[in-house]
């Protein structure tokens, strides 16, 4: 008994070469594929693309953790985020839904937006969630989990330059700003936002309105109108207000599916 | 670098620009290196360590020089290492001479050049007594910068060489310094005509150096300050406004501030630099720690593999050694009493080095009795490969053989056979 245990213990192979230690321990195949991607998506630090890389090859962590670092590996205005997407797609699509099936089923997909959605403001989660979710049982397809993950993105970098404008907005530097200016703000983005048209000449006006210029003078206007002190904006309202206007512009998931289901009956 | 930038460049020269194959080469070298010490390693976890140690800037501990001199990465962790080993030395105010800061160089890179050391000592002392003690908040920012920007002070130097023969040639007119203002800025000097009486002159010199990519340099804003204070400038005053700079520090971004160099306790250490905000003097602690443990484990294995050899299968009762269980240790009251002891030893006195040795070794070794549970093994030989049914087997052999021989019975001793 004991001699048959002895040979499969590693004390007993030292004459295993590097190269083969290599391949067994899959190492080689693990670089290779590090590298190709640090090369596809170019990260800004790649020292710690790869720590965290590694990490969560020892960890084993869960489907839908490793399809969102596959989708924040890179900026979704890149070639490569489509691939990553793709990739994340068929990460997800080895979770179980049944006994024996497998697939990306509603409540993977809703976890996963929230997952990517996780450093919103709650109120901004709510309402998107309202918008792109979708049912539990539901079979996710790619279209719809790709324009989910896409607008989880872009909203991602929306907050962003919300508070970028928050902040040169709030001149004192109090954390609040003067009402009028945000409402002022608020409506110029609103209303150019608001145009559905896919007129050229009306995106390029509305591009205009939100330009320097155009701010400027809605703001001169307002600065004019009222000179008294009224209420101020902090940075969550500002951002709530600003969201829902993005919010608006995202297509009823729900809506959709039902408009095909629709034209399939028929 | 821009967004732009990364994404345009080839994948060769972004790989090299973050030095990522050298850093691929030596992950794998090292992992090697490691698993002829320990054969049952996890491949991916070794590798998963590495990066987070190489991310966080604690992989340059004990390393060679020519791994730890070949990225700025590297250097500027090994600052910072340097740094929070001995910042207890600043702590207490004390001086060392260019000699002791070698040697303590050497203890955590084993290979450290003097020669740096040395070109460090003239930046502080300005190229005059190399005999003089050192503070150590100085040596640290000079030393950044000469390790860190080695090839730029090179380059640097060059330029001014230059600089000075064309000021010395006859055919150029002759400026003449007025005494007031030389000794204002060079009274250290050996040659009181040293010195580029053009700033401006050296800092168009030195501006086309900056920004290069295969060295690093110092941002070219923070060397404008720097030149334009000053009417005149010698290479090592230059050097020392260097490393005096904040935002050069900045820029580097691994030693805070000089206000700040010498605060914090060793436990609980604020580090002000983003990159390593994750990274606190309790790596540094747990990853010596480790190597204690590793250098016991290593010995531990040693005599396991003597037991292995033949000639002690038939040897005399064992000595009884006594075995640390690492596994059960009280972290919390370990670590206290480890920092306890650290200050405790941090502000005692004396005389000469064998003395301070004995005081550490006495206060480590205790600190490993009382802390950390241990048993003895036991005194009856045995042998690995002996498990309770082998043992079974062999007390039946001995039986049967004792048995065989007292009744001298043919069927006993037929058994036996």
């Amino acid at each position: 008994m004991a001699d048959k245990r002895k040979p499969n213990s590693a004390d007993d192979r030292p004459q295993e070469s590097d190269r083969q230690f290599l391949e067994r321990s899959n190492v080689g195949s693990c670089m290779k594929d590090v590298l190709g991607k640090i090369i596809a998506n170019r990260p800004e630090d790649p020292i710690a693309f790869m720590a965290d890389y590694f990490d969560s090859l020892e960890e084993q962590t869960s489907l839908v953790a490793r399809a969102r670092q596959l989708i924040i590996m890179t900026h979704h205005s890149r070639p490569v985020f489509d691939i990553n997407v793709r990739m994340a797609y068929e990460t997800l699509q080895k979770s179980k839904c049944s006994k024996k099936l497998h697939g990306v089923n509603g409540t993977v997909y809703n976890e996963l937006i929230r997952a990517l959605c996780r450093d919103f403001p709650t109120l901004v989660i709510n309402r998107l969630l309202r918008r792109i979710e979708c049912l539990d049982f539901e079979a996710v397809t790619y279209d719809v989990f790709k324009s989910g993950v896409f607008t989880c993105c872009v909203l991602e970098d929306y907050l962003r330059l919300v508070e970028y404008l928050f902040n040169s907005l709030d001149f004192t530097k109090t954390g609040k700003c003067d009402k009028a200016v945000c409402d002022a703000v608020l409506e110029q983005l609103k209303t150019s936002l608001a145009s559905n048209k896919t007129d050229a000449r009306k995106i390029v006006e509305s591009g205009y309105n939100l330009g320097p210029d155009g701010l400027f003078h809605v703001l001169d206007k307002a600065m004019k109108r009222d000179t008294h002190v009224s209420t101020a904006f902090t940075l969550e309202m500002f951002t709530a207000e600003c969201c829902e206007a993005f919010i608006a512009k995202v297509k009823d998931a729900r809506d959709q599916r039902s408009a095909i289901k629709v034209k399939k009956l028929r | 670098m821009s967004a732009e930038d990364r994404f345009s460049m080839s994948a060769e020269k972004y790989l090299a620009k973050h030095n990522i194959l050298i850093y691929f080469e030596d992950s794998i070298a090292q992992l090697l290196e490691h698993r002829e010490e320990n054969p049952k390693l996890n491949s991916i976890k070794f590798l998963s360590e590495y990066f987070n140690a190489l991310r966080d800037g604690n992989h340059t501990m004990f390393r060679e020089y020519s791994f730890v001199h070949v990225t700025s990465h590297n250097r500027a962790s090994f600052v910072r290492l340097f740094w929070k080993c001995y910042r207890q030395i600043g702590k207490k105010g004390d001086l060392l001479s260019v000699n002791e800061y070698h040697s303590l160089l050497t203890l955590l890179c084993p290979d450290f050049p003097f020669e740096i050391v040395q070109k460090t000592a003239r930046i502080i002392l300005l190229d005059d007594a190399m005999d003089c003690l050192i503070s150590f908040s100085d040596f640290i920012y000079a030393f950044q910068i000469q390790f860190y920007y080695e090839e730029f002070i090179e380059k640097v130097h060059d330029q001014y060489q230059s600089l000075i023969q064309t000021q010395r040639s006859p055919r150029d007119p002759v400026v003449v310094p007025s005494g007031t203002d030389d000794t204002s800025i060079h009274q250290n000097s050996h040659h009181p005509a040293d010195g580029v009486n053009h700033t401006l002159q050296y800092f168009r010199a030195v501006f086309p150096l900056c920004d290069r990519s295969n060295y690093s340099t110092p941002p070219a804003n923070s060397l404008k300050e720097i030149l334009f204070n000053v009417p005149r400038v010698s290479f090592y005053g230059f050097l020392m406004a260097m490393a005096k700079s904040e935002s050069i520090n900045d820029h580097i971004g691994r030693l805070p501030t000089k206000s700040e160099l010498l605060e914090g306790a060793d436990s609980e250490l604020t580090t002000p630099t983003i990159r390593l905000k994750n990274v606190s003097s309790k790596d540094f602690n747990t990853r010596t720690y480790k190597l204690v443990t590793t250098h016991t484990l290593s010995k531990e294995r040693q005599d396991i593999r003597c037991a292995w050899n033949p000639p002690s299968l038939k040897e005399k009762k064992t000595q009884r050694r006594k075995i640390h269980l690492w596994k059960k240790i009280d972290e919390t009251a370990l670590r206290s009493a480890t920092t306890e002891f650290a200050t405790q030893f941090s502000c005692s006195e004396f005389q000469n080095l064998d003395q301070m040795w004995q005081a550490f070794k006495e206060g480590v070794t205790s600190l490993i009795d009382t802390h950390i549970p241990s048993k003895m093994s036991s005194s009856k030989h045995t042998h690995p490969w002996v498990n309770t049914q082998t043992r079974r087997l062999s007390r039946r052999k001995a039986r049967a053989y004792r048995r065989a021989n007292t009744t001298k019975n043919l069927k006993d001793c037929m058994g036996t056979l």
